[in-house]
C-alpha cells in the first residue's frame, strides 16, 4: 500500500533533484540474530563443510567487490575490501568458529554469530578510535558469511532491476555502496550522515542529488508502489508527490539541466569579467585517470594535484622512478599548462596506515601534512622532491606544501631543495633547477604571517576548508557544529584578505582551492578580494565561469569591501547574493 | 640441512622446545593493523606455534599469531612488554624472523 503525500524536511548534502521509484538497502543484521540451535554428533562434518563452503563464497565475493571498487571508484575506497578478506580468513575467528560446531554442536550459523560478537564487543571497548571502529567491519563482514550461509540475500541484491532507482537507506557502509550499479541510480536518502559522509562524498562525484536525515522509520515504510521526489538543493523528501508538485520539480531538473549543458558548451570561453580582467579557473586532480575530464572543462591548468592516491592502497612506498613517470606523464598531458603539485598530505583525516597511524587525541591539530614530511618522514618527501624536481624539466610544474604553521618549516624545505638539487648535479641527472615553491595556507597562523611567507615562496594557495575549520575552531565531521562552518565569514575573509595584500606586496600570486572556489556567492567575493586562480572540481568549471563572465571586477571589490565590513557571516553572504541575484541568477540554484 | 627459501635461516629440527623472548613494543603506533599482518604472515610461513602473551594483559592477553584479530585484541600500545614463544618443527627459523621482525620495529614502519 501506497503512503500518503506528504514532505519531509531533511537535509541537503548534494545537489539536483531525482524523481522515481525506490530501492531499499535494510541491513539485514538489525533484524536478523540466530538462535541457538544444537546439531547432532552426526551433522558435525556437513555443519563445517557448510561453513568451509560459506567462507569460500564470501571471500570470492569480496575480491570480487574490490576489483570493481578499484574500477568504479577510487583505488583506496577498495582499501576496506583488503580487511575484510583478512577477517574472513582469520585463523581465531575461524578456528572458535570451528570449536562451536565440534564441541558445542552449535549450528555454523549460531557458532559464528557468538564468536564474532565476542570479538566485535571486545573491539568496541578500546580505547583507540581506529581499533574501534574495526567493530564495524567484523559484523559487515559476518552478515555477509550469515547471508551466504542461510541464503537470505545479500543487502543490494534488490538493486538488480532494469531500472533506474532512487536508493533509500539508514545509512550505506563501504560494502554496500561499493556494490551499488552507480548507472542505475537516481539519487540517495539517507537517515545518518553528514557532508562529509562516504554516501555525500559519493553522490556529489557522480553528480547524483542526496540528502541525509530522512526519519528512521522510513526506509522500512517505503514500498515498490511509492513514488519520491529528491530535493537536493532544499533538502526536501516529498512522497507520492500530486500532480502540481511533480511538474513543478520536472521542470525545475529539466531547467537545471539546460543550464547545466548550455553552461559545459561555453568551455571554451575566457573566464573574463565584463570590464576585461581575467580569473584563472584551475581544477583540481585526484589521481591521473581523471585528466580527461580536466581537459573536457576548459580549466587552465591544475590548481592542486593531490598526490595521496600514489601512497593509498599498498604494501610498499612509491619508489622515486615510479613517482618521476607518474608527474611527468601528468606534465605531458598538461601541455605546458601549470600543474601544482601538493606534497604527500597524511594526518588528520588522511590517514595511511603505511607511513604512519598514531593514537592522537586530536588528528587534525596533530602531526599531519608538511610536519610528518619532515620530522618522521623525510625520507617520503625527500623521494617525492627527488621525482618532482627530475618531472619538472618535462612541463610547467609548481610545488605546494600542506599544512604550513612557521616560516621554519619552508626554510627547511628550501634547503632539503637545494640539498637534492645538489645530488642530482652530481648524479648528472636533469633537474628543475628554478623551483616554483608555493605553501598551502590553511591555518590562521600562516595567513597572519603571509607578509613574512611572501619573500620565500612563489605562490599561496588558501586551503578554504581546513582554513575555516581551524579559524572557527570547529570539527568538520561534527554535525552539532556545523552551522558554524560558514566560509563567509568576516573573520575567514579578512584571513584571505590579509593573505592577498601580502601577495599583492611582494609580487606573488594567490590561489583558493578548497570547496569555497566552487561556491556561486564566495566566488566573487574571493576574486574581489584579489584572489588570481580558482582551483575547483572539473564539474564546477563551467559554472564558476558563468559567474566571472557576468559581473565587472569593481562590482565584486565592491562586494568583497561590503562584505569585509559585515558583522557576521549571514549578512556577508547576502550581499554576495543581491549580486548574483543581479547578475546571474540563472546559477543560483543549480 | 635445507635451507629455507625466505630467510636463508637453517632449518632445524626442534620437536619439544619452546623458544622465549621477552620483547618490548618500541614504534609509536605498537601492534596495530599493518604489523599484526606482516606477524601473522610470518607465523603462517613456518611449520611453528607461535604466540605472544601480553605481560599485565589481564583476560584474553595470550594471541595465536597466525590470528590478526587476535593480535590486535591484545591491544599492545608502544612499550608494552610481550613474551613471544614459539614451537614446532621449523620452530628456530620461525623464532627468527619474528624477533627480526620485532627488533626492526616492525619492518621500518614503512
Amino acid at each position: 500500500m501506497a503512503l500518503p503525500t506528504q514532505t519531509i524536511q531533511a537535509i541537503a548534502v548534494s545537489p539536483g533533484i531525482a524523481i522515481g521509484r525506490t530501492t531499499r538497502i535494510i541491513d539485514q543484521s538489525r533484524h536478523w540474530e540466530p538462535q541457538l540451535h544444537k546439531i547432532t554428533a552426526d551433522e558435525v562434518d556437513s555443519e563445517l563443510s557448510r561453513y568451509v563452503a560459506a567462507l569460500a563464497l564470501t571471500r570470492t565475493q569480496l575480491i570480487n567487490l574490490r576489483k570493481e571498487v578499484r574500477d568504479k571508484l577510487q583505488a583506496q575506497d577498495a582499501e576496506i575490501f583488503d580487511a575484510h578478506i583478512m577477517i574472513v580468513d582469520d585463523h581465531k575467528l575461524n578456528a572458535e568458529v570451528e570449536k562451536g560446531i565440534k564441541t558445542d554442536h552449535f549450528s555454523a550459523e549460531y557458532a559464528l554469530y557468538i564468536t564474532s560478537e565476542h570479538v566485535a564487543n571486545v573491539f568496541s571497548a578500546m580505547p583507540d578510535e581506529y581499533l574501534r571502529e574495526r567493530s564495524a567491519d567484523i559484523r559487515d563482514v559476518t552478515s555477509r558469511i550469515l547471508s551466504n550461509l542461510t541464503n537470505i540475500q545479500v543487502p543490494g541484491q534488490e538493486l538488480d532491476l532494469d531500472a533506474r532507482r532512487i536508493i533509500v537507506a539508514h545509512s550505506l557502509s563501504p560494502s554496500e555502496t561499493a556494490e551499488l550499479d552507480i548507472e542505475k541510480v537516481l539519487g540517495f536518502a539517507v537517515e545518518t550522515g553528514s557532508v562529509t559522509s562516504h554516501a555525500a562524498i559519493l553522490a556529489r562525484s557522480m553528480h547524483l542529488p542526496a540528502i541525509v536525515g530522512i526519519p528512521p522509520e522510513l526506509p522500512e515504510q517505503l514500498t515498490a508502489d511509492d513514488k519520491i521526489i529528491i530535493d537536493g538543493f532544499g533538502g526536501k523528501l516529498v512522497i507520492n508527490p500530486d500532480a502540481r508538485t511533480e511538474e513543478a520539480y520536472r521542470l525545475k531538473k529539466a531547467e537545471v539541466g539546460q543550464i547545466r549543458s548550455r553552461l559545459e558548451s561555453e568551455s571554451e570561453l575566457q573566464p573574463e569579467t565584463t570590464d576585461g580582467f581575467i580569473v584563472q579557473l584551475a581544477a583540481n586532480l585526484d589521481s591521473p585517470d581523471k585528466i580527461a575530464e580536466v581537459k573536457r572543462c576548459g580549466a587552465s591548468g591544475i590548481g592542486l594535484f593531490r598526490t595521496e592516491y600514489l601512497f593509498m592502497n599498498r604494501s610498499t612506498l612509491p619508489n622515486e622512478e615510479e613517482q618521476f613517470e607518474v608527474y611527468k606523464k601528468i606534465l605531458a598531458e598538461c601541455d605546458n599548462a601549470p600543474l601544482i603539485v601538493r606534497t604527500l598530505d597524511v594526518g588528520g583525516d588522511k590517514f595511511n596506515t603505511n607511513i604512519y597511524r598514531a593514537n592522537e587525541q586530536n588528528p587534525f591539530l596533530g602531526f599531519r601534512g608538511i610536519r610528518l614530511c619532515l620530522h618522521e618522514r623525510r625520507d617520503i618527501l625527500e623521494t617525492q622532491l627527488r621525482a618532482l624536481l627530475r618531472a619538472g624539466v618535462f612541463g610547467n610544474l609548481k610545488i605546494m606544501l600542506p599544512m604550513v604553521s612557521s616560516i621554519r618549516e619552508v626554510i627547511e624545505v628550501r634547503s632539503i631543495v637545494g640539498q637534492l638539487q645538489h645530488q642530482l648535479k652530481s648524479e648528472g641527472k636533469e633537474y628543475v633547477s628554478d623551483l616554483s615553491l608555493g605553501v598551502m595556507v590553511e591555518t590562521p597562523a600562516a595567513a597572519l604571517m603571509a607578509d613574512k611567507l611572501a619573500p620565500l615562496v612563489d605562490f599561496f594557495s588558501i586551503g578554504s576548508n581546513d582554513l575555516v575549520q581551524y579559524t572557527m575552531a570547529i570539527d568538520r565531521g561534527n554535525e552539532r557544529v556545523a552551522y558554524l562552518y560558514r566560509p563567509s565569514h568576516p573573520a575567514i575573509l579578512e584571513l584571505i584578505r590579509v593573505c592577498v595584500d601580502a601577495a599583492r606586496k611582494h609580487n606573488i600570486w594567490v590561489s583558493v582551492c578548497g570547496q569555497i572556489a566552487a561556491d556561486v556567492y564566495m566566488v566573487p567575493l574571493l576574486i574581489g578580494l584579489g584572489v588570481h586562480e580558482l582551483s575547483m572540481t572539473p564539474s564546477s568549471v563551467a559554472v564558476v565561469r558563468r559567474v566571472i563572465r557576468s559581473m565587472a571586477m569593481y562590482e565584486m571589490e565592491q562586494a568583497a569591501q561590503a562584505a569585509l565590513n559585515c558583522t557576521n557571516a549571514t549578512d556577508a553572504l547576502a550581499i554576495a547574493e543581491v549580486l548574483i541575484n543581479q547578475r546571474v541568477p540563472e546559477v543560483a540554484n543549480i | 640441512m635445507i635451507l629455507n627459501n625466505d630467510t636463508g635461516a637453517e632449518e632445524v629440527m626442534s620437536t619439544d622446545a619452546i623458544l622465549e623472548r621477552v620483547i618490548t613494543v618500541g614504534n609509536t603506533m605498537g601492534l596495530h593493523a599493518r604489523p599484526a599482518a606482516q606477524l601473522a604472515k610470518i607465523a603462517l610461513d613456518f611449520d611453528a606455534s607461535m604466540s605472544v602473551e601480553k605481560i599485565d594483559g589481564g583476560e584474553d592477553s595470550v594471541a595465536d599469531c597466525r590470528s590478526v584479530l587476535s593480535l590486535l585484541m591484545l591491544a599492545a600500545g608502544k612499550g608494552s612488554r610481550l613474551i613471544l614463544r614459539v614451537s614446532g618443527r621449523q620452530a628456530e627459523a620461525a623464532f627468527n624472523a619474528a624477533l627480526e621482525f620485532f627488533e626492526s620495529n616492525f619492518g621500518g614502519e614503512e
